[in-house]
């Protein structure tokens, strides 16, 4: 049911399968294992503060101005950000500022793919019974987070070490045969609906999964709030969501009490999550909207985005696993077990808790089916930006594009399968640094150079929903300021203090928890090739095929 | 948990629910041009 405007581009087929596309595209891994990860880090309530003023003064402006900024790219036959870019500034730079709208989605999908299929992996190893078990008799009352760690949870921890092949202390790593093979199972069936294209893969994958993916979490959200007090009357799953919600105004850093809204760490992870687990910043929001007609609604579509993700954050995502950990292991072993990293929390914890549970092999099964369903419907948004470019700028047919992706995607995945610390480079460049950084360029260029009134009046075009005047002012002035405070505390922690301590190569690698050697070196490589490679194909598309140069509406 | 934590998560999880019902319910059900 592929549908053609006259430009030849693809549009969505119905309204609500762009709308659980959209959804599709920000709600992933972020919500479910990267949100209660970053929260027990960051000191429980003291981090949703933060992370509720960046939602409302950055978030859900930068929505409506991706969403707005792609359709005005779609119709204009572009779907990624140098075309848009361009369009929107007529300075030469600004087509190459636009990089970080291929390079960033390019990175993610590197590693997030990797990862996306280990809860494929792990849901079927769980159906099958074939992940350890534990005696619920090892489970005391009053266990450290090291006694929990060294007893019930180390069969969980080896597992995964052996099903990611980094048990050992080598600089390489060994997955199994079975964990290469169900990635070739994702990395096809991705494929297949790429080839089926916007409407008929992308938006069938959302009608699918979407709803599913909702009615998981709602059933796994219950079976924790059932939970109790499983192990002793003294903690229980109230007091993982107390850790959450309870209003903390100060948080302990260093040793020292902080009040949590000056604290930069905080702040910084609390924008950090935003970004990442609304798909901001990256230029996949607006590919998406690239395949909207030119009179069809982005407000309430695009509100319906952040709702969605949002919902799937605070409400379901915050309600598993965190407090899951707590129900069994007290809040302080959960606060650490959380702080080990979203993985530990998702592939270590969690199975562990199932197997105390009675049908426990059935439930974690849907827990890692609901991962599934949340990374497969993140990894296809990750793929059309490429695919975009290649067909809008480069004239490729759309099985021509999926090719060029196939190849390329499969050279990049290898430095995550078998280099450790690979996803960490990877996930360094994309999934920190590069989305504040592509949003502030972003809103700079619609609020300041395009014009404020300009994007506000293509905001409204078609329009369900009327934004309030609020989001104009915010959007002008109150987002940009945040986006600049935000990255040159990213680049105080990032760039100055390593520099200073002489160690501005190996900071971020040895934070976690790795060692910088020629390795890191080999991935950091291709990571400055692959920025290189989009840059030059910007050059081409501009310079001699001169496709990036169409600015007349062709619709 | 304390009151100012139910209120809190209260009214978190009630306006994201309440947004995320009237976006999907104008969505399905409020008429007016993609399908």
């Amino acid at each position: 049911m592929v549908q053609n405007g006259n430009g030849g581009r693809e549009h969505w087929g119905t309204r609500i399968g762009l709308v659980l596309a959209m959804a599709g595209n920000a709600i992933g891994l972020g919500n479910f294992l990267r949100f209660p990860g970053q929260a027990a880090a960051n000191g429980g309530g003291a981090f949703l503060i933060p992370y509720f003023i960046c939602l409302l003064l950055m978030a859900i402006p930068l929505m409506w101005l991706e969403w707005a900024q792609g359709r005005y790219g779609g119709v204009r036959g572009h779907g990624t950000t140098p075309a848009m870019f361009q369009l929107m500034w007529r300075h030469p730079i600004a087509k190459y500022l636009g990089v970080l709208g291929l390079f960033i989605p390019t990175l993610i999908l590197f590693y997030y793919s990797y990862l996306g299929s280990w809860t494929l992996g792990y849901s079927i190893k769980t159906l099958l019974g074939q992940i350890p078990q534990v005696d619920r008799s090892q489970l005391h009352e009053g266990m450290t987070a090291e006694e929990i760690s060294n007893t019930v949870l180390a069969p969980y921890a080896q597992f995964l070490g052996q099903y990611s092949g980094s048990n050992d202390n080598s600089v390489f790593l060994t997955p199994d045969a079975f964990t290469l093979v169900i990635f070739a199972v994702v990395y096809f069936l991705t494929l297949w609906l790429m080839v089926r294209g916007v409407s008929g893969g992308i938006e069938l994958l959302a009608k699918i999964a979407m709803p599913l993916l909702f009615i998981l979490a709602i059933v796994l959200m219950i079976r924790v709030f059932t939970l109790g007090h499983p192990v002793s009357e003294e903690y229980g799953v109230m007091n993982g969501i107390a850790f959450l919600w309870e209003p903390k105004w100060y948080i302990e850093r260093d040793g020292k009490e902080v009040f949590v809204l000056r604290d930069a760490k905080t702040w910084l992870a609390a924008a950090g999550q935003v970004f990442f687990s609304l798909s901001l910043g990256m230029g996949a929001i607006q590919c998406y909207a690239s395949y909207l007609r030119k009179n069809d609604d982005v407000t309430l579509t695009g509100l319906s985005t952040t709702a969605s993700n949002s919902f799937a954050e605070v409400v379901l995502g915050a309600s598993i696993a965190l407090p899951a950990a707590s129900a069994f292991f007290g809040v302080a072993a959960a606060q650490m077990i959380a702080a080990q990293g979203s993985f530990y929390l998702g592939f270590v914890s969690m199975p562990a808790i199932f197997s105390f549970l009675p049908a426990g092999n059935l439930l974690g099964f849907l827990w890692f089916l609901l991962l599934f369903f949340a990374a497969m419907t993140s990894v296809v948004a990750m793929c059309q930006p490429i695919i975009a470019f290649l067909e809008d700028e480069f004239g490729l047919t759309r099985q021509r594009a999926v090719a060029a992706l196939a190849i390329f995607w499969l050279i990049g995945v290898q430095f995550a399968i078998w280099i450790k610390g690979g996803i960490d480079v990877y996930d360094f460049w994309s999934g920190t640094f590069g989305p504040p950084l592509m949003a502030l360029i972003e809103v700079v260029i619609l609020m300041w150079i395009f014009g404020s009134d300009k994007i506000w009046k293509e905001m409204h075009e078609g329009a369900m929903l009327r934004v309030p005047r609020f989001f104009y002012y915010c959007a002008k002035y109150v987002t940009p300021i945040i986006l600049a405070t935000i990255l040159g505390f990213w680049y105080w922690e990032n760039v100055i203090a390593p520099f200073r301590a002489g160690e501005l190569f190996t900071r971020p690698i040895e934070a976690a928890g790795l060692q910088v050697g020629w390795h890191i070196w080999i991935v950091r490589g291709f990571v400055i090739f692959v920025f290189i490679l989009q840059i030059a194909l910007i050059w081409y598309a501009w310079n001699v095929r001169k496709s990036m140069q169409r600015a007349e509406v062709i619709e | 948990m304390s009151w100012q934590g139910w209120i809190f998560m209260l009214s978190a999880w009630t306006f994201f629910t309440a947004l995320i019902v009237y976006c999907y319910y104008r969505i399905l059900f409020g008429g007016n041009q993609t399908a």
